[in-house]
Protein backbone atom coordinates (compact mmCIF):
# COMPACT_ATOMS: atom_id res chain seq x y z
CA UNK A 1 0.00 0.00 0.00
CA UNK A 2 2.81 2.53 0.64
CA UNK A 3 4.19 1.80 -2.92
CA UNK A 4 0.60 3.30 -3.61
CA UNK A 5 0.80 6.18 -1.63
CA UNK A 6 3.82 7.89 -2.69
CA UNK A 7 4.14 10.98 -4.06
CA UNK A 8 6.99 12.39 -5.77
CA UNK A 9 5.58 15.61 -6.92
CA UNK A 10 8.43 17.49 -5.16
CA UNK A 11 11.16 15.38 -6.77
CA UNK A 12 10.84 15.44 -10.44
CA UNK A 13 14.27 13.86 -10.80
CA UNK A 14 13.06 10.66 -9.51
CA UNK A 15 10.34 10.55 -12.16
CA UNK A 16 13.48 11.40 -14.65
CA UNK A 17 15.43 8.12 -13.71
CA UNK A 18 12.09 6.01 -14.86
CA UNK A 19 12.59 8.23 -18.36
CA UNK A 20 15.97 7.38 -18.66
CA UNK A 21 15.03 3.63 -17.61
CA UNK A 22 12.26 4.03 -20.02
CA UNK A 23 14.63 5.19 -23.11
CA UNK A 24 17.17 2.10 -22.74
CA UNK A 25 19.87 3.29 -20.41
CA UNK A 26 21.53 1.02 -18.28
CA UNK A 27 20.40 0.34 -14.50
CA UNK A 28 23.96 0.72 -13.66
CA UNK A 29 24.77 4.01 -15.01
CA UNK A 30 22.11 5.96 -13.15
CA UNK A 31 23.33 7.89 -9.98
CA UNK A 32 21.36 9.72 -7.90
CA UNK A 33 23.20 13.00 -7.83
CA UNK A 34 20.58 14.82 -9.41
CA UNK A 35 18.34 13.84 -6.67
CA UNK A 36 17.47 15.87 -3.39
CA UNK A 37 18.50 14.33 -0.24
CA UNK A 38 15.24 15.31 0.71
CA UNK A 39 13.56 12.17 -1.77
CA UNK A 40 15.10 9.93 0.90
CA UNK A 41 12.07 10.70 3.36
CA UNK A 42 9.45 9.36 1.12
CA UNK A 43 11.75 6.92 0.18
CA UNK A 44 11.99 5.28 3.45
CA UNK A 45 8.73 5.52 4.42
CA UNK A 46 8.01 3.52 1.01
CA UNK A 47 10.58 0.61 1.67
CA UNK A 48 9.31 0.49 5.30
CA UNK A 49 11.99 -0.32 7.99
CA UNK A 50 12.22 -3.53 6.53
CA UNK A 51 13.74 -2.29 3.32
CA UNK A 52 15.95 0.01 5.40
CA UNK A 53 17.40 -3.02 7.20
CA UNK A 54 18.36 -4.41 3.91
CA UNK A 55 20.29 -1.53 2.78
CA UNK A 56 21.81 -1.17 5.85
CA UNK A 57 22.70 -5.07 6.09
CA UNK A 58 24.27 -4.27 2.45
CA UNK A 59 25.90 -1.88 3.46
CA UNK A 60 27.62 -3.25 6.66
CA UNK A 61 29.46 -5.94 4.27
CA UNK A 62 30.92 -3.05 1.96
CA UNK A 63 31.38 -0.05 4.78
CA UNK A 64 35.27 0.63 4.66
CA UNK A 65 35.60 4.38 5.97
CA UNK A 66 34.69 6.07 8.65
CA UNK A 67 31.88 8.47 5.96
CA UNK A 68 30.39 4.84 5.66
CA UNK A 69 30.33 4.41 9.31
CA UNK A 70 28.62 8.10 9.48
CA UNK A 71 26.05 6.64 6.94
CA UNK A 72 25.21 3.90 8.53
CA UNK A 73 24.54 5.47 11.94
CA UNK A 74 22.18 7.63 9.72
CA UNK A 75 20.30 5.26 7.86
CA UNK A 76 20.15 3.22 11.14
CA UNK A 77 18.74 6.41 13.09
CA UNK A 78 15.96 6.57 10.21
CA UNK A 79 15.32 2.38 10.45
CA UNK A 80 14.41 3.43 14.48
CA UNK A 81 12.19 6.54 13.76
CA UNK A 82 10.17 4.32 10.94
CA UNK A 83 9.75 1.61 13.61
CA UNK A 84 8.93 4.11 16.67
CA UNK A 85 6.04 5.53 14.34
CA UNK A 86 4.37 2.51 12.87
CA UNK A 87 4.56 1.42 16.60
CA UNK A 88 2.64 4.40 17.75
CA UNK A 89 -0.38 4.18 15.40
CA UNK A 90 -1.66 0.89 14.98
CA UNK A 91 -5.40 0.21 14.58
CA UNK A 92 -4.78 -2.98 14.99
CA UNK A 93 -3.57 -2.67 19.04
CA UNK A 94 -6.95 -1.31 19.59
CA UNK A 95 -9.95 -2.47 21.53
CA UNK B 1 -5.83 6.43 -10.04
CA UNK B 2 -8.10 5.87 -7.01
CA UNK B 3 -11.07 8.21 -8.75
CA UNK B 4 -11.11 5.78 -11.23
CA UNK B 5 -11.75 2.89 -8.45
CA UNK B 6 -14.69 4.43 -6.71
CA UNK B 7 -16.92 4.45 -9.98
CA UNK B 8 -20.05 3.71 -11.34
CA UNK B 9 -19.57 0.08 -12.57
CA UNK B 10 -21.38 -0.57 -15.56
CA UNK B 11 -23.75 -3.93 -15.01
CA UNK B 12 -22.31 -6.09 -16.88
CA UNK B 13 -18.71 -5.48 -15.23
CA UNK B 14 -19.88 -6.41 -12.00
CA UNK B 15 -18.87 -9.35 -11.82
CA UNK B 16 -15.19 -8.78 -11.61
CA UNK B 17 -13.28 -7.61 -8.85
CA UNK B 18 -13.74 -4.62 -7.11
CA UNK B 19 -11.09 -2.92 -7.31
CA UNK B 20 -9.72 -0.81 -3.68
CA UNK B 21 -9.03 2.67 -4.00
CA UNK B 22 -5.59 3.18 -2.13
CA UNK B 23 -5.91 7.27 -0.98
CA UNK B 24 -2.58 9.17 -0.81
CA UNK B 25 -3.63 11.98 1.22
CA UNK B 26 -6.01 12.19 4.51
CA UNK B 27 -8.07 14.85 2.54
CA UNK B 28 -8.84 12.58 -0.51
CA UNK B 29 -9.57 9.39 2.08
CA UNK B 30 -11.51 11.96 3.98
CA UNK B 31 -13.87 13.11 1.00
CA UNK B 32 -14.36 9.17 -0.14
CA UNK B 33 -15.75 8.27 3.08
CA UNK B 34 -18.08 11.56 3.28
CA UNK B 35 -19.90 10.63 0.27
CA UNK B 36 -21.47 7.24 2.00
CA UNK B 37 -21.63 10.17 4.96
CA UNK B 38 -18.99 8.79 7.44
CA UNK B 39 -16.60 10.68 9.13
CA UNK B 40 -12.98 9.71 9.12
CA UNK B 41 -11.98 10.22 12.12
CA UNK B 42 -13.95 7.42 13.64
CA UNK B 43 -12.01 5.12 10.92
CA UNK B 44 -10.01 4.18 13.43
CA UNK B 45 -11.94 3.44 16.33
CA UNK B 46 -13.98 1.36 14.01
CA UNK B 47 -13.49 -2.20 15.47
CA UNK B 48 -15.45 -0.17 18.82
CA UNK B 49 -18.62 0.02 17.76
CA UNK B 50 -20.26 -3.34 15.92
CA UNK B 51 -23.17 -1.04 14.85
CA UNK B 52 -20.89 1.55 13.47
CA UNK B 53 -19.07 -0.92 11.47
CA UNK B 54 -22.85 -2.26 9.91
CA UNK B 55 -23.63 1.48 9.34
CA UNK B 56 -20.68 1.67 7.11
CA UNK B 57 -20.78 -1.28 5.68
CA UNK B 58 -24.51 -0.99 4.22
CA UNK B 59 -23.28 2.50 3.09
CA UNK B 60 -20.27 1.21 1.22
CA UNK B 61 -22.38 -1.86 -0.54
CA UNK B 62 -25.22 0.30 -1.43
CA UNK B 63 -22.89 3.09 -2.84
CA UNK B 64 -20.84 0.17 -4.81
CA UNK B 65 -22.99 -2.32 -6.00
CA UNK B 66 -20.23 -3.91 -7.55
CA UNK B 67 -18.53 -5.01 -3.60
CA UNK B 68 -20.59 -8.31 -3.81
CA UNK B 69 -19.82 -9.03 -0.60
CA UNK B 70 -15.93 -7.16 -0.26
CA UNK B 71 -17.47 -4.40 1.69
CA UNK B 72 -16.00 -5.73 5.13
CA UNK B 73 -12.60 -6.32 2.78
CA UNK B 74 -12.80 -2.64 1.64
CA UNK B 75 -13.37 -1.22 5.78
CA UNK B 76 -10.07 -2.99 6.38
CA UNK B 77 -8.65 -1.91 3.30
CA UNK B 78 -9.98 1.39 4.41
CA UNK B 79 -8.90 1.39 7.98
CA UNK B 80 -5.05 0.29 7.36
CA UNK B 81 -5.03 2.99 4.48
CA UNK B 82 -5.82 5.94 7.22
CA UNK B 83 -3.29 3.83 9.18
CA UNK B 84 -0.52 4.12 6.94
CA UNK B 85 -1.74 7.57 5.87
CA UNK B 86 -1.48 8.72 9.69
CA UNK B 87 2.01 6.61 10.08
CA UNK B 88 3.33 9.06 7.09
CA UNK B 89 2.07 11.97 8.62
CA UNK B 90 3.82 10.61 11.86
CA UNK B 91 7.31 9.76 9.78
CA UNK B 92 7.18 13.21 8.05
CA UNK B 93 7.06 15.24 11.44
CA UNK B 94 9.71 12.59 12.77
CA UNK B 95 12.19 13.11 9.96
CA UNK B 96 12.60 16.89 10.29
CA UNK B 97 13.72 16.63 13.73
CA UNK B 98 16.43 14.22 12.79
CA UNK B 99 20.10 15.54 12.70
CA UNK B 100 20.48 17.26 9.17
CA UNK B 101 24.04 15.88 9.03
CA UNK B 102 23.17 12.12 9.86
CA UNK B 103 20.99 12.41 7.34
CA UNK B 104 23.19 13.75 4.92
CA UNK B 105 25.85 11.37 6.03
CA UNK B 106 23.35 8.62 4.73
CA UNK B 107 22.10 10.20 2.04
CA UNK B 108 25.72 10.42 0.61
CA UNK B 109 26.80 7.12 1.60
CA UNK B 110 23.87 5.54 -0.32
CA UNK B 111 25.24 7.50 -3.56
CA UNK B 112 28.79 6.49 -2.19
CA UNK B 113 28.21 2.56 -2.79
CA UNK B 114 27.03 1.12 -6.46
CA UNK B 115 25.14 -1.39 -4.97
CA UNK B 116 23.07 0.44 -2.46
CA UNK B 117 22.86 2.99 -5.16
CA UNK B 118 21.09 0.21 -7.60
CA UNK B 119 18.64 -0.93 -5.11
CA UNK B 120 17.52 2.38 -4.74
CA UNK B 121 17.19 3.06 -8.31
CA UNK B 122 14.93 0.48 -8.57
CA UNK B 123 12.88 1.72 -5.55
CA UNK B 124 12.46 4.79 -6.90
CA UNK B 125 11.89 3.39 -10.11
CA UNK B 126 9.06 1.09 -8.86
CA UNK B 127 7.50 4.01 -7.12
CA UNK B 128 7.78 6.56 -9.94
CA UNK B 129 5.84 3.82 -11.65
CA UNK B 130 3.10 3.85 -9.21
CA UNK B 131 3.21 7.59 -9.22
CA UNK B 132 2.70 8.09 -13.04
CA UNK B 133 -0.45 5.19 -13.04
CA UNK B 134 1.66 2.79 -14.29
CA UNK B 135 1.59 0.85 -11.53
CA UNK B 136 0.98 -3.19 -11.74
CA UNK B 137 0.50 -3.30 -15.57
CA UNK B 138 4.26 -2.43 -15.63
CA UNK B 139 5.75 -5.72 -14.44
CA UNK B 140 6.49 -6.74 -17.49
CA UNK B 141 7.96 -3.50 -18.78
CA UNK B 142 10.44 -4.00 -15.87
CA UNK B 143 10.99 -7.73 -16.24
CA UNK B 144 11.77 -7.14 -20.03
CA UNK B 145 13.36 -3.73 -20.08
CA UNK B 146 15.35 -3.77 -16.75
CA UNK B 147 15.91 -6.92 -15.00
CA UNK B 148 15.70 -9.23 -18.08
CA UNK B 149 18.31 -7.58 -19.69
CA UNK B 150 20.69 -7.45 -16.45
CA UNK B 151 20.73 -11.40 -16.62
CA UNK B 152 20.63 -11.48 -19.93
CA UNK B 153 24.31 -9.72 -19.64
CA UNK B 154 24.63 -12.93 -17.25
CA UNK B 155 27.23 -10.33 -15.16
CA UNK B 156 27.12 -11.59 -11.86
CA UNK B 157 27.74 -8.48 -10.49
CA UNK B 158 24.64 -7.46 -12.08
CA UNK B 159 22.63 -10.48 -11.22
CA UNK B 160 24.31 -9.48 -7.49
CA UNK B 161 22.66 -5.91 -7.54
CA UNK B 162 19.25 -7.60 -9.03
CA UNK B 163 19.61 -9.86 -6.00
CA UNK B 164 19.98 -6.52 -3.93
CA UNK B 165 17.40 -4.44 -4.91
CA UNK B 166 14.81 -7.33 -4.56
CA UNK B 167 15.32 -7.54 -0.93
CA UNK B 168 15.30 -3.49 -1.09
CA UNK B 169 11.95 -4.05 -1.57
CA UNK B 170 11.08 -7.15 0.69
CA UNK B 171 12.22 -10.22 -1.10
CA UNK B 172 13.82 -13.19 0.98
CA UNK B 173 15.75 -13.91 -1.87
CA UNK B 174 16.55 -16.98 -3.45
CA UNK B 175 18.57 -17.75 -5.76
CA UNK B 176 20.11 -14.47 -7.76
CA UNK B 177 18.98 -15.13 -11.03
CA UNK B 178 15.28 -15.98 -9.39
CA UNK B 179 15.80 -12.80 -7.04
CA UNK B 180 16.03 -10.94 -10.18
CA UNK B 181 13.16 -11.60 -12.13
CA UNK B 182 10.99 -11.01 -8.51
CA UNK B 183 12.41 -8.10 -8.20
CA UNK B 184 10.01 -6.64 -10.59
CA UNK B 185 7.29 -8.57 -8.68
CA UNK B 186 8.33 -7.06 -5.74
CA UNK B 187 9.11 -3.51 -6.66
CA UNK B 188 4.96 -3.22 -8.20
CA UNK B 189 3.47 -5.71 -5.55
CA UNK B 190 4.75 -6.89 -3.25
CA UNK B 191 6.06 -3.98 -1.13
CA UNK B 192 2.72 -3.40 -0.03
CA UNK B 193 1.58 -6.41 0.92
CA UNK B 194 4.77 -7.02 3.20
CA UNK B 195 3.55 -3.88 4.98
CA UNK B 196 1.16 -5.63 7.32
CA UNK B 197 4.02 -8.06 8.24
CA UNK B 198 6.89 -5.24 8.92
CA UNK B 199 4.02 -3.52 11.17
CA UNK B 200 3.08 -6.61 13.30
CA UNK B 201 7.21 -7.29 13.73
CA UNK B 202 7.39 -3.71 14.39
CA UNK B 203 5.21 -4.05 17.56
CA UNK B 204 7.45 -5.80 19.59
CA UNK B 205 11.03 -4.17 18.06
CA UNK B 206 9.09 -0.83 18.70
CA UNK B 207 8.43 -1.48 22.55
CA UNK B 208 12.17 -2.01 23.04
CA UNK B 209 14.04 1.36 22.87
CA UNK B 210 11.56 4.01 24.24
CA UNK B 211 12.38 7.14 25.48
CA UNK B 212 12.11 6.18 29.06
CA UNK B 213 14.65 3.28 28.29
CA UNK B 214 18.54 3.17 28.92
CA UNK B 215 20.66 4.85 31.01
CA UNK B 216 18.06 6.04 33.29
CA UNK B 217 16.69 2.48 33.39
CA UNK B 218 16.62 0.17 36.76
CA UNK B 219 18.42 -3.13 36.41
CA UNK B 220 17.33 -5.92 38.20
CA UNK B 221 18.73 -7.06 41.15
CA UNK B 222 22.06 -9.12 41.00
CA UNK B 223 22.73 -11.64 43.31
CA UNK B 224 25.73 -11.47 45.37
CA UNK B 225 28.53 -14.18 44.37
Amino acid sequence: MRMQMVDLSKYPSALGILERLKSGEDLRNINLDGLSPDVLRELAFTIGAKGMTVLISRLLKSARTDKDIEGLAGMSLIRHEILEVNSSISYSNKK
Amino acid sequence: MMTDASPEVPKAERKERFEFPVFKTREELGEYLDEVGYDIDRLGALGDSVSDREKLLMALQEKHPALNGQASALIEHLRLNHQELERKEGWFKSFIKLPGRAMKAAWETIKAHPYITTAVVIALTAAALYYTGAGASAVGWIKSKLLGSMIGEGAAQAQQAAQGAAEAVGEAAGEAGEAAVEAARQATETVGDIIPDILEGAQDIGNIPGSSAGAGGTLPNIPGI
